[in-house]
């Protein structure tokens, strides 16, 4: 009796246990918003060149698709702000060490959403950063 | 412990081994009820338009062979044929081919008929015009009919001396004849030959005929009774009308014009052979059906070939004349026919790597049928959307994964019989089911894999598909290199299938990168994480990415970083990210180690002693950060 119970246990587990079963891992949108309240219209390049006038009180908004776990900041490791009619405004590089040191903070802390990160978590995976008055007082004369 | 306890608790235990060892199979059976409505609904119906007048009817054959005789010994009879058949009275025409109509009533039936080599069964009927392509054509007539999902009629023309599946429910639904073609061709390559029976009648005709000229007469004849002859062939062709004395001849314009169709006309039979002669001299009697079949790789916004897959020629639409294998760029090419009217369709399989491409159903094998007939002209088609594209697209990846990714990269071979794979329009990602353990013989209707076309809800870009398609092909070589792997009843815990996952996304994210960059230079793929080499390839994204401790995360990217020159620590200064000093493996030093290996201890091991690399002093470092914590 105990032997057959061992020997359909065992045929029982290979049938049933024999096999993978695999999903492909579930993908998450993260989402990065950057906020223009400095009361001037700024043109903000990021997102791999796109290039959007973003009027004050207006948002500049990219996706990134990944999975848990991911830490990267804003999209495409760049971001460029310039201010109209100016040759001035900040060029951040999400690659340490190509910076140019024309960013508004350490350039990677605009690129990750972990420790040190600018951006704070809105709503899950929806991450902001808020552009101020005084980015415009500060800015670097950009090159062309 | 009485012995009766003894007894009950090993049953017990018996019970909650079973339970806690194939949690993960908890949700297949579950799906099964609800997921074949889903199947139901992944492929397309076919929309048929009108019923065909077919010319190779036996009836109409016949017909078309006397009105010949009579026409040869009266109004035609100075034409070169009249000299050959002055003597004949007459031949009966039977049938070479009988049309067929199978309904199987399970899967078994079904696959007996599918894999008939001589059958070539379709699961849409050949004698209506096609008037929206689709998948299947489910017959109105089997409307509340109680069999399994998707079992529908099958169609053939079957040769009228092979012997069909009398115990499958079929009905004849005609009697065919079609004319042989007696040139010897030599098959070009890739082309599969296709046999054509001899019958009585055709028999008959070459012991009066011994060159068979007759037979572009009578298809001719057939034609015109059945209104199907083309305007070329009307702009040539003298007719009399019918029960006209005078001899006179006329266009068919003029005879259209007095109200006449094609079919009251009488053929005058010295036009067919200018018809004829004009052909020649244009050295259009005999044709070579081609092509090329391509697919939009819109990952690069370029057109490849659709690579091994079997092209069907089909005279009219209703026999198989020629098969044939598209090559790398997909062209195909068959041996020559004098068939002028044909119609193709390409069928998503391969027969020397041994897969075949599903329509998101078991019982409907992928494949696009042209729907209009080409007279003597080569199929030239692309598949720039819809369903064919995708399946055109996992086909790819498919062969490709035969071709290269095993020859580059020295993968194991995925399959010892055929592997199938259920590409689903209308559903979310992937995944690998092998339940062949023997890998000889299919235990169940069943996809080994499964992909869909859609993830989160958004259609993926064709390097997204096939990096999908690569990641199940990578499981089902693992699969097959190392089966005690799997049948094991720690194969569905989050060890284990740590290990199996990020060898997949390992082989996924390689042979990926390696397709696409040799497609173009300067590639980007689809859901770039960054604008610079090399974290805008494929699966780059995952460079920055925290495997946290106890979090199940079985999709490691610890295959990638024992390839990769790149220290993500570094690069991207993120302290939660892991430091990666580990460079230079192959993914077939690393499948060599993972082969035999039962926990990441011991591939971790296997790669330090079987392999010399200058970084293994750091394999450690690197194995701990996402092999032995990630698990509950």
């Amino acid at each position: 009796m105990l032997k057959r119970l061992f020997l359909l246990s065992f045929f029982l587990t290979i049938i049933c246990c024999g096999i993978i079963e695999d999903t492909s891992e579930p993908t998450l949108t993260y989402t990065y918003i950057i906020k223009n309240l400095t009361g001037s219209e700024l043109l903000i390049i990021s997102d791999f060149g796109r290039e959007q006038l973003t009027p004050n009180n207006s948002e500049f908004i990219c996706e990134t698709i990944s999975s848990e776990g991911y830490l990267g900041g804003l999209c495409s490791g760049e971001l460029e702000i310039r201010i109209p009619n100016t040759n001035t405004g900040y060029r951040c590089i999400g690659r340490p060490k190509l910076s140019e040191n024309l960013c508004f903070v350490e350039d990677h802390l605009l690129f990750t959403i972990s420790e040190g990160t600018i951006f704070t978590e809105i709503k899950t995976r929806t991450y902001e950063y808020v552009l101020t008055s005084d980015l415009l007082d500060n800015a670097f004369v950009l090159p062309e | 412990m009485k012995k009766s306890n003894l007894k009950r608790a090993i049953v017990s235990l018996f019970c909650m081994t079973l339970l806690l060892s194939c949690q993960k199979e908890e949700t297949q059976p579950m799906m099964q009820s609800g997921e074949a409505q889903i199947e139901e609904t992944d492929s397309k119906s076919i929309v048929l338009g009108q019923k065909l007048e077919i010319p190779y009817t036996v009836e109409n054959m016949q017909t078309a062979f006397d009105n010949l005789l009579f026409n040869l010994k009266g109004k035609s009879k100075h034409s070169k044929l009249a000299k050959t058949y002055k003597d004949e009275e007459g031949i009966e025409v039977l049938p070479s081919h009988y049309y067929y109509r199978f309904l199987p009533k399970d899967s078994l039936e079904h696959d007996l008929l599918v894999k008939d080599t001589v059958l070539q069964v379709s699961n849409i009927p050949l004698h209506y015009e096609i008037e929206e392509e689709g998948d299947f054509y489910h017959d109105p007539e089997l409307e509340g009919d109680e069999r399994a999902d998707g079992l529908s009629y099958l169609y053939a023309v079957v040769p009228y001396d092979y012997p069909i599946p009398e115990e499958i429910q079929n009905e004849r639904l005609d009697n065919m004849y079609f004319a042989p073609e007696l040139d010897k061709e030599e098959p070009e390559e890739g082309e599969i030959v296709v046999k054509q029976p001899q019958n009585k009648t055709t028999k008959d005709i070459l012991t009066v005929d011994e060159n068979g000229e007759v037979f572009e007469y009578l298809e001719l004849e057939a034609l015109k009774l059945t209104n199907n002859l083309e305007e070329d062939e009307l702009a040539v062709l003298k007719f009399y009308l019918p029960n006209d004395s005078s001899g006179m001849l006329y266009s068919y314009e003029e005879a259209s014009q007095l109200g006449y169709q094609q079919k009251d006309l009488v053929i005058d039979l010295v036009s067919v052979e200018t018809l004829l002669e004009q052909e020649t001299l244009a050295n259009r009697r005999k044709w070579y059906p081609s092509g090329k079949i391509t697919v939009q790789e819109d990952a690069v916004n370029k057109t490849v070939g659709v690579m091994g897959a079997e092209v069907k020629v089909r005279k009219w639409g209703l026999l198989v004349i020629r098969r044939a294998r598209t090559d790398r760029n997909g062209n195909f090419r068959t041996s020559r026919t004098r068939t002028k009217r044909v119609k193709y369709a390409v069928h998503f399989n391969s027969d020397s790597r041994r897969f075949r491409i599903m329509a998101g159903n078991m019982l409907v094998r992928a494949k696009h049928r042209g729907t209009r007939k080409y007279k003597r002209a080569p199929w030239n088609q692309h598949f720039s959307y819809g369903r064919s594209k995708f399946y055109a697209l996992v086909h790819n990846a498919v062969y490709d994964f035969y071709d290269r990714a095993v020859g580059k990269f020295g993968l194991h071979h995925p399959n010892q019989s055929w592997l199938r794979i259920s590409a689903k329009y209308n559903q979310e990602s992937g995944d690998h089911l092998d339940i062949n353990p023997g890998g000889k013989f299919t235990l169940l209707p069943y996809a080994e894999i499964r992909v869909g076309r859609l993830d989160d809800g958004r259609a993926m870009a064709s390097d997204e598909i096939y990096a999908l398609v690569s990641h199940e092909m990578a499981h089902a070589s693992h699969y097959r290199m190392d089966r005690d792997f799997f049948i094991n009843i720690r194969a569905a815990g989050c060890t284990l299938q740590t290990m199996a996952e990020s060898w997949a996304t390992g082989v996924e994210t390689e042979v990926t990168n390696d397709r696409y960059l040799g497609l173009s230079s300067n590639y980007v793929s689809t859901g770039s994480y960054r604008n610079y080499r090399p974290l805008n390839l494929f699966n780059s994204e995952r460079q920055a990415r925290e495997i946290k401790h106890k979090s199940n995360n079985e999709y490691t990217p610890i295959v990638i970083d024992l390839i990769d020159d790149f220290n993500q620590r570094f690069e991207l200064s993120i302290l939660a990210l892991p430091i990666d000093r580990v460079k230079g493996y192959s993914l077939k030093q690393i499948q060599t180690s993972l082969n035999h290996a039962r926990g990441p201890h011991g591939w971790k091991e296997r790669l330090k002693s079987q392999h010399y690399n200058s970084t293994e002093g750091f394999i450690d470092e690197l194995f701990g950060v996402y092999m032995f914590d990630n698990c509950k």
